[in-house]
């Protein structure tokens, strides 16, 4: 391999005044995040992250790492979180029962809460509120169930899906106060 | 006589009929009754990531809408087994979430009370129907055909919450499509997920994840593979053509999904499981049918 092939990122070193030590109780103190800092940085959950595999972006202890570590800042508005799919191999696997999912699931939570989220999610939720369901019906589809002996599709329960995220806290979140004044 | 309430979700009604069309025709074969609910909701899945309490509340509904009708909630989808399931169990242990919920369902003049199972088909197949009875009905079996079963992460994980099987070592899939007379494949990274969760944040990912899974399969000289969720078999499926085309390659691996393989082999022609509509050609598959 000739020189300059490999690019070694430089990072800048990580100061404690940049550092928020109660982050770590944030995540704590949840339900599901109470075993959080038992974490002995072991690498078993990086070691069997399906999206680990195949990007240096995301690694599960390193989320953690940074999250015990106070960089709230770096996880919430960063892109990491967003990359886990969930698959709750790393939380099964845990030596430490961390609940690892559920601790990115709580990040994820607090991340929209403080405007971090992706273009990509805050879209799928609207479409969501606005329809009752993620996915929407095609123009083919009425003709594929006919074909296939497939009834119509009930009725959906449009109006409590509403008053439900009105109720949560979900639409404000997604759609602001101000847009919702303006709906009103 | 087994009996479910049917939540097939917005995933297999909207984009894959065929599932719900192949598993209703297995289940009424196998003389399992699906009552099916009115005036759904989303199983609160998306909303997990955005407002834990808002997900509660829309999973907490379907599942009072199960137990109104006393039954358990048999799912089709690995997104809202492990939504529902997870819901379940999380509701039924923490009282503050609950009543929370609970409050919210009021309006609706209903409640959760943690009274049912939340149960996939996979489960119901192996373990509620029973492999015994279903292999009575295979009439027309599987002759030489090789199967690589994906299971897909959220029929066994978190394990503590589904209680199904060892995640690590699971055999379900494996003993359920067995009994269609295939031969199960095995191949490297089998229990890996098929990135479709990140699919909405980073698509080439998922690409990379599904790519890698279809060229260890193929690798397996399987002749197909097997799936259990929607978005497993759109990734093995669907997303085949984007694999194909982002790394200039050919596959060609029919995706079955595990109703339309028990389906065939219990006699229904390919029209009944909706074959046609799989985007990877799978009509060889039936080359491997005994007459």
């Amino acid at each position: 391999m000739s020189k300059g092939e490999i690019e070694v990122p430089i990072k800048e070193p990580i100061r404690s005044k940049d550092l928020d030590p109660n982050f770590k109780y944030e995540i704590a103190d949840t339900s599901l995040g109470k075993n959080l800092n038992a974490c002995f940085k072991c690498g078993a959950c990086s070691g069997g992250c399906p999206v680990g595999i195949v990007t240096e972006v995301y690694k599960p202890r390193e989320v953690i790492g940074k999250t015990i570590l106070g960089m709230r800042e770096e996880v919430l508005a960063g892109d990491q979180i967003w990359l886990c799919a969930t698959c709750y191999t790393c939380e099964d696997r845990c030596p430490q029962k961390v609940n690892i999912t559920d601790v990115i699931l709580t990040l994820r939570n607090i991340a929209f809460r403080e405007g971090h989220a992706p273009k990509a999610l805050i879209e799928q939720a609207k479409s969501m509120i606005e329809t009752g369901w993620v996915q929407h019906p095609t123009a083919s589809m009425d003709k594929r169930r006919e074909e296939l002996g497939l009834k119509r599709l009930p009725k959906k329960a449009l109006e409590d899906l509403q008053t439900i995220v009105k109720a949560t806290g979900f639409y404000d979140l997604i759609y602001g106060k101000e847009e919702k004044e303006e709906k009103t | 006589m087994v009996k479910y309430a049917l939540y097939t979700g917005c995933t297999i009604p909207y984009r894959l009929n065929a599932y719900e069309a192949s598993t209703r025709k297995v289940m009424d074969h196998l003389g399992v009754d699906l009552v099916d609910l009115d005036q759904l909701n989303c199983c609160g899945l998306y909303v997990e990531p955005a407002n834990k309490l808002a997900y509660l509340a829309l999973s907490g509904r379907v599942l009072a809408l199960a137990e109104e009708q006393g039954l358990d909630l048999l799912c089709l989808c690995g997104g809202c087994t492990s939504a529902l399931a997870k819901a379940n169990a999380y509701l039924k242990e923490h009282e503050v979430e609950r009543n929370a919920v609970n409050e919210v369902l009021a309006d609706f003049d209903m409640a959760f009370e943690g009274k049912i199972r939340v149960v996939n088909s996979v489960n119901s197949f192996v373990e509620d129907i029973g492999l015994k009875t279903i292999k009575k009905q295979i009439t027309k079996p599987f002759n030489g055909l090789k199967l690589a079963a994906h299971y897909g992460c959220h029929l066994l994980k978190p394990s503590e919450i589904l209680q199904f099987e060892d995640p690590e070592a699971p055999q379900s899939v494996d003993d359920l499509c067995a009994i269609t007379g295939a031969t199960m494949v095995d191949y490297r990274d089998k229990y890996e997920c098929c990135g479709a969760p990140v699919i909405a944040t980073e698509q080439s990912l998922a690409v990379k994840i599904i790519n890698n899974k279809l060229k260890n399969i193929s690798k397996a000289g399987a002749n197909a593979t097997v799936t259990v969720c929607p978005y497993c078999h759109l990734m093995l499926d669907l997303m085949q053509l984007e694999a194909e085309d982002a790394y200039q390659t050919k596959y060609k691996l029919p995706a079955l999904l595990h109703t339309q393989l028990l389906g065939l082999s219990m006699g229904m022609d390919a029209e009944d499981v909706g074959l046609s509509l799989n985007k990877v050609n799978a009509e060889k598959v039936l080359d491997f049918l005994s007459e």
